[in-house]
């Protein structure tokens, strides 16, 4: 996916973003990681075709692209994304119902014991915790099938030792698909531990060069190296807000 | 040790629902009597005025086992749910205009303005030139009556739907219709049971005032015409007995159905916490 000359407005406000330009690699998770309201989300919307940027496209396989498709699956940090009137079984199913392109072999109960809820097929979104949610939705989005999971700080309101536990789903999950993702945070020790690619935007909206990861594939949150990278990138991250 | 079930901690909501339950409010109504009979001792009305609770209660007996009161009742609840039928499926008609166009859509919400506050007796005029008198003027004024309060809450629950939903069905590239049936209708649910709360209690009120009017509904009438009839005859219980008959309908069908059914949904749709 590249996003090239990207450039977003509010009415009578400075641009959200102005030219913006980023490769996401295939198969990689790059983290975009930035200071509240310098406009992430509009990015990743931009990027799912959700918002219509004033100029500058978005290309796929080199080819542009204008609408919205199940391709590119969104998940926000909102509590309250699942249908609260389908079962938990129901809202995974939904995009197979809906006929959505790529969700035809979409297999509820096999994505639920993916994400670690094997028998909450049945339970109403209502009576599920916020943890319990952020799995079913990102059970429902890969219900579709996508090459893309665009993910809007999807576990910021979640606790610290369910955030941990989702990561770990996150990784099962990459591991044997071919998934691309794009990650906004404003956590730095989540982009630490899940990405491949950090990307920086600061407050003025604008993107600092994609850097792999300095940790390498294996990484120990527990271990000094995470530390001291922490608090690398946290002193960094501090001087842009 | 065992903690015993007196020491246990009890929801506040818990402790809220079980003081006030709709079953708990039905027991004050079994010291009305006693209230109306201490009225009755204090002021010596005309019997023809106020009549005893235990006449009252005679008129109402007799006219249950005769089988006229039940008869008037169903009749009255069959031609209130016919209206409110067709009421629920004209306003969704209108939402479902007035969300696929823009022009519809202000047209509808400046008639809707106009027709939502107007009472159905209004129209009475106009409707005995339309209609005349008798069962179809009676189904209008009640269709009338739905319909506004009905698509007013529909159109506010769709247009208070939560952004995620209608972000994912564009993230599915759902189409509009899809969006309405599988998305927005069941989003704005709750809101509909409010239309329809609303809609049934005017439908009601409407139902008793159009049948004093434009006669009886049916070959016998329903409760309407059996008030208009017993004030007719000066048969005061009877009056009574269907004024009570028409008001615990009203009381039963919040407390037991609609009332029940909306705090359901609601819950379920995470609006009230449960």
């Amino acid at each position: 996916m590249i996003l090239e000359g990207l450039t977003r407005c509010w009415p009578e406000k400075p641009p959200v973003f102005s030219g913006l330009n980023l490769t996401v690699e295939p198969g990689s998770l790059t983290c975009l990681l930035g200071p509240s309201g310098c406009g992430k989300s509009t990015l990743l919307r931009c990027a799912a075709s959700l918002d219509t940027p004033e100029q500058g496209r978005i290309l796929i396989d080199g080819a542009e692209v204008y609408s919205p498709s199940a391709d590119r699956q969104l998940i926000l940090q909102d509590d309250n994304q699942l249908l609260p009137w389908l079962n938990v079984a129901d809202n995974i199913d939904f995009p197979r119902r809906m006929g959505a392109a790529g969700s035809e072999g979409a297999d509820a109960d096999f994505l639920l014991s993916l994400v670690g809820l094997p028998n909450a097929g049945s339970l109403y979104p209502v009576q599920l915790s916020g943890g319990m949610r952020q799995r079913a939705v990102l059970a429902r989005a890969l219900a579709a099938n996508p090459r893309y999971l665009l993910l809007d700080e999807p576990f910021a309101a979640l606790d610290a030792e369910i955030r941990s536990r989702l990561h770990r789903v996150l990784a099962e999950i990459r591991s044997g698909r071919d998934l691309t993702i794009l990650l906004v945070t404003h956590d730095v020790g989540e982009a630490l531990v899940l990405a491949d690619r950090i990307v920086y935007m600061n407050a003025k909206g604008e993107l600092s060069p994609p850097e792999k990861n300095p940790l390498g594939p294996e990484r120990d949150s527990e271990s000094p190296d995470f530390f001291r990278e922490m608090i690398r990138m946290r002193r960094r991250y501090e001087l842009l807000l | 040790m065992e903690q015993s079930e007196k020491n246990l901690c009890k929801p506040r909501h818990t402790v809220f629902r079980s003081r006030f339950s709709a079953s708990r409010r039905w027991l004050w109504l079994l010291a009305l009597p006693v209230l109306w009979e201490i009225i009755r001792f204090i002021i010596k009305p005309n019997p023809l005025l106020m009549p005893s609770s235990s006449d009252i209660f005679l008129a109402f007996r007799n006219d249950t086992v005769s089988g006229e009161l039940p008869i008037r009742w169903l009749l009255s609840l069959a031609v209130v749910s016919a209206g409110l039928l067709f009421g629920l499926a004209g306003a969704l008609a209108l939402v479902l205009l007035s969300r696929s166009n823009k022009t519809a859509a202000s047209i509808l919400s400046v008639f809707s303005s106009l027709m939502h506050p107007l009472p159905g007796l209004a129209l009475m005029p106009l409707v005995i030139l339309w209609f005349g008198t008798g069962t179809n003027a009676v189904l209008f004024i009640i269709v009338h009556a739905v319909l506004w309060p009905i698509f007013v809450n529909l159109e506010s629950g769709m247009r208070s739907l939560v952004p995620a939903w209608t972000l994912y069905a564009r993230n599915l590239s759902l189409g509009r219709w899809k969006t309405f049936v599988h998305i927005s209708l069941p989003g704005a649910f709750p809101h509909l049971i409010s239309g329809i709360r609303i809609g049934w209690a005017r439908a009601w009120r409407a139902f008793i005032a159009a049948e004093m009017v434009f006669g009886a509904v049916g070959t016998m009438g329903g409760l309407g015409w059996q008030l208009f009839e017993s004030r007719v005859m000066m048969d005061s219980p009877a009056l009574y007995a269907a004024l009570i008959t028409v008001m615990l309908t009203g009381m039963a069908m919040e407390d037991f159905l609609l009332g029940r059914w909306e705090t359901r949904v609601r819950k379920k749709w995470g609006e009230i916490v449960p």
